[in-house]
């Protein structure tokens, strides 16, 4: 039982990573009405930006968010000007550019293989690192440090990122190109800009989704595969462009993956992510918290 | 004889009720106008007609049969054809090929199609741009493409949801004698309108709702004088119009 | 324009009050906006008719309609040619390094033009077309291996199969809007591959879960589709790739094709014009998986190996629609094309910089991928059967003129 507990409360920590990762999928996807293929790849850059930075200044790694956060909102943001967007305008009349999905996944290639050609296939993780195989004893359980750290600053964001949609006037610009985006162009928006903050902001939220991982996960060129499938899962079982639907929807995938080895082969759980994603879409398609457009 | 005949339609969506037991029906042969404010639920109500929604109560007959659990494209199959308030051609494809997607619903043969097609396109004096992406057309031409494709499926019913709004003065007398012509051909007409003058000429009868229901119905002449219809509708708009 | 067909002046007196609003000022029936626009794509009538415009009308039509018969005879020229060129091509090119580079072009070009009836003409994106590779290779080879069913056979059973498993798939995915339907079929897909690699005997049948299927070359000959040489193989998947393409031009120009297209681009305004789209859909889906799965079995046969990670795996899935989608969507020649442009390209450079640049050739794939959607969304066919227009409108121009020549010569002469 005491173990049970334990991967339950390890499940929800990571799960609550997994949907960090998400969040940046779910507000481009929300927005820009685009499944970004290259989101994985994304959040690899963030880990390798987050490495490097950790490892030539010495910085602690959650520090190092202070040189992550803005490179990956440039980063992004100049991903969707310069690639992006000029297929958004070839395709104008186009409700949902299913050619944009096409884009995005020749950028998850050449990102994914750049790394490769310059950092080359090997693992890397930090070295000095001051929350190595760290724990925290409770009672008999044993909880990781890291996890609990990157659980806060998921859900520090989460409720930062909601903050910044709901009150300020970008985010305000934000929600209103999401929902109509001809009306919103009407009343002054320049939407295109939009996209290219919503973008920037979503690849910045996948570099802090990085900084959470690095203290515990290995760093290689292939490692947002992982994220990928995943994310895409967790925003649809959310629901479309809900940010606590995100996360719990992460904490949902990460639960299953940490008590479902209990109960079976560890391979299994992997069908069973499968089998739940598609019975929400089937029953729910807007997804477990999804108020069409929540904000 | 009736071609078609509403009774006691409703249709509510959550809490609105948009259509509120509506009565009308239509005599073969004849031209009723439908008019309403904005919002008035004439859009909703050529929805429930055509099949698009399954109305919340009431029902509606097509040719003395009862629509329940009809499906847009079985009314079409049994001769009720609409248009498209928002225009909705296939964009990137060939005016002929618009209508020829219409001509198949009575013909499976590519070839009979395409002369049916044609025919219909040699009607409408549409024929000289048959080759033109319908993407590229202007707006008049548009819906006049809209009207192409519903006759191509040889209706004897047509719904015409404001195929005139957009249109210029001369346009719109255009259509207005495109109608009255197919009319002429034996194809019963119910339309919705906005621009006053071109219903008021067109219609034998005019059926008025106003939040979902009807408020009156006549001669275009009697809808004109009817102190309901001014009050609700008419009084600012008839003026400036 | 004169004729005016409908509306004689005597209907159009009206009972209405407001009649005298109506007429509207003399000559204003067509007003400037009936301009034509020479700009349409595929307007070539347009351009043929207005070339020649020193000749009356009724020449013009004329000139146009032997002119369209000429461009029609150097079309016919142009197939047999490729044609020949395609049945030659094992004459000439002997390596079997080659022969394979080739054979995987084609089979590429196979499963887009299959994967294009739905993702194409139906105007939606599956992403998990793998998953029929799968059941056609699975399907063929178990019978083979375990009950010695000819794979011919076992190609027609994994092609049944694929259509069940495709309808049901397609029956509650044709309800979604775009990018999940995207999704949908990715997660169909990965979860059969988990199924499958989790799976060592389902009932009698042995699946070997991860470790994949062998087929051990023991009786070679047509009977049990293996062959030695390469060369078998390339015809089979030409004569299969020539079956599936004449099929997607028969389907373009049937009501089925229409109704597809239409479905696709305005699902609404087609349902009002007696199209039961999700019917039309389901009819594409169950096709293009029958005809994906056959291509399971013939991979099956030609690599002697299957394997889950590497059939049933999302970057085939993902290939093929990228093939289609820089090919051009929804066209005949476009996976051809696209299949000849992208696959060299991924050989080519993992030939020549795999060792010393790994993933180098993936950078590539990924940048003409992300170049052809900038400037050509439509795919590369568009320019190219633009410009095949173009030369074949000379060509057709040329031999005229060369035929008028000659018969102005014979009047004179006989004169």
């Amino acid at each position: 039982m005491i173990y049970f507990i334990e991967d339950a409360i390890n499940g929800i920590l990571m799960g609550s990573i997994y949907g960090l990762t998400a969040l940046g999928l779910t507000i481009i996807f929300g927005v820009l009405k685009v499944v970004n293929f290259a989101h994985g790849s994304l959040l690899m850059v963030g880990m390798y930006v987050a490495f490097w930075t950790v490892s030539l200044t010495g910085l602690h790694p959650y520090l190092s968010l202070i040189i992550v956060v803005p490179v990956m909102y440039g980063f992004g943001y100049c991903l969707q000007a310069v690639v992006i967007k000029p297929i958004f305008k070839a395709e104008k009349n186009v409700r949902e550019p299913l050619t944009v999905i096409i884009v995005t996944t020749g950028v998850w290639y050449i990102l994914d293989n750049m790394t490769l050609l310059i950092f080359g296939p090997q693992y890397r993780s930090i070295q000095d690192n001051p929350l190595k195989g760290k724990m925290i004893e409770i009672g008999e359980m044993m909880i990781s440090v890291p996890k609990l750290w990157g659980c806060i600053i998921a859900i520090v964001t989460a409720v930062g990122v909601y903050w910044f949609l709901q009150k300020t006037r970008t985010g305000r610009a934000i929600r209103a190109t999401s929902l109509d985006r001809d009306a919103a162009s009407l009343s002054g928006i320049n939407q295109y800009r939009i996209y290219n903050m919503t973008f920037g902001i979503g690849t910045a939220i996948a570099g802090i989704a990085g900084v959470t991982l690095i203290p515990f996960y290995n760093i290689f060129p292939t490692v947002g595969v992982l994220f990928d499938i995943k994310g895409f899962i967790i925003v649809v079982l959310g629901g479309l462009g809900s940010i606590h639907g995100a996360i719990i929807g992460g904490i949902i995938i990460g639960l299953i993956e940490s008590v479902g080895p209990q109960f079976m082969t560890s391979t299994w759980t992997e069908a069973i992510v499968y089998g739940l994603f598609l019975l929400v879409l089937f029953v729910k398609p807007s997804g477990l918290f999804g108020v069409k457009y929540d904000w | 004889m009736k071609i078609l005949e509403v009774n006691n339609l409703t249709m509510r969506f959550g809490g609105l009720t948009a259509v509120d037991s509506l009565n009308l029906s239509i005599e073969k042969g004849e031209i009723l106008g439908l008019i309403g404010p904005n919002g008035a639920g004439k859009s909703t109500a050529f929805n429930c007609i055509a099949g698009v929604y399954t109305p919340t109560e009431g029902e509606v007959r097509f040719d003395g049969q009862i629509t329940k659990r009809e499906k847009p494209w079985d009314l079409c199959k049994r001769g009720l054809a609409r248009t498209f308030q928002i225009v909705k051609p296939f964009a990137s494809k060939s005016v002929l090929y618009n209508v020829m997607v219409g001509a198949f619903a009575t013909t499976d043969k590519r070839a009979e199609a395409e002369e049916k097609a044609i025919n219909v396109l040699k009607t409408l004096n549409f024929e000289d741009k048959k080759d033109f992406r319908s993407g590229d057309l202007t707006i008049a031409d548009r819906k006049r493409l809209e009207i192409a494709r519903a006759l191509a499926t040889e209706p004897s019913l047509l719904l015409l949801d404001e195929v005139m709004a957009g249109l210029r003065p001369g346009e719109v007398d255009e259509m207005v004698e495109i109608i009255r012509f197919l009319r002429d051909q034996g194809v019963t007409i119910f339309v919705i309108e906005h621009i006053m003058r071109a219903i008021m000429a067109l219609s034998d009868r005019i059926v008025v709702i106003h939040f979902g229901k009807k408020i009156a119905q006549g001669t275009p002449r009697e809808v004109a004088a009817d102190e309901n219809v001014i009050k609700a509708y008419l009084g600012g708009e008839y003026g400036v119009s | 324009m004169t004729g005016k067909p409908y509306g004689d002046s005597t209907n159009s007196t009206s009972s209405a009050p407001e009649d005298s609003s109506l007429k509207s000022p003399a000559g204003s029936k067509y007003p400037a906006s009936d301009v034509s626009r020479p700009d349409s794509p595929g307007g070539s009538t347009l351009q043929a008719s207005e070339k020649s415009h020193t000749h009356s009308p009724a020449e013009e039509e004329v000139d146009a309609l032997e002119k369209a018969a000429l461009k029609d005879s150097i079309g016919k020229v142009c197939m047999i040619f490729i044609a020949l060129l395609a049945f030659g091509l094992p004459l000439v090119i002997k390596s079997p390094t080659w022969l394979h580079i080739i054979i995987l072009i084609y089979f590429y070009a196979y499963l887009t033009s299959s994967w294009n009836m739905v993702g194409g003409f139906a105007g939606v994106l599956p992403l998990g077309h793998a998953i029929f590779i799968g059941i056609g290779a699975y399907s063929s080879t178990i019978l083979f291996l375990q009950y010695g069913v000819s794979p011919w056979l076992g190609m027609l059973v994994g092609g049944m199969l694929s259509v069940f498993v495709g309808i049901l798939i397609g029956l509650p995915t044709f309800k979604m809007r775009g990018a999940y339907f995207a999704l949908a079929t990715i997660a169909f897909a990965e979860g059969f591959r988990v199924m499958v690699e989790n799976i060592d005997y389902l009932g009698p049948l042995q699946i070997n879960g991860p470790r994949g299927l062998q087929i051990p070359p023991l009786d070679i000959g047509l009977v049990n589709f293996m062959f030695t040489r390469k060369e078998p193989y390339y015809y089979i998947i030409l004569i299969m790739l020539i079956a599936v393409l004449a099929l997607t031009w028969a389907i373009s120009r049937s009501k089925l094709g229409y109704y597809l297209n239409a479905g696709g681009e305005e699902p609404e305004a087609a349902m009002a014009l007696g199209i039961n789209v999700s019917r039309a859909k389901l009819v594409a889906m169950a096709m293009s998986s029958f005809l994906t799965a056959l291509a399971g079995t013939f991979y099956a046969q030609f690599s002697l190996f299957i394997h889950p990670r590497s059939i049933i795996s999302l970057d085939v899935s993902f290939e093929i629609a990228f093939i289609a989608l820089i090919g051009g969507r929804g066209s005949i020649a476009g996976p051809v094309l696209g299949a000849l442009l992208l696959r060299p390209v991924s050989d080519f450079s993992r030939i020549y910089f795999g060792d010393v640049l790994p993933g180098f050739h993936l950078i590539i794939y990924g940048v003409v991928l992300i170049l052809v959607m900038i400037y050509q969304p439509r795919g590369i066919q568009e320019p190219l059967t633009r410009f095949y227009h173009i030369m074949a409108d000379k060509q057709a121009d040329r031999m005229r003129a060369n035929r008028l020549e000659s018969g102005v010569m014979k009047k004179e002469g006989s004169q």
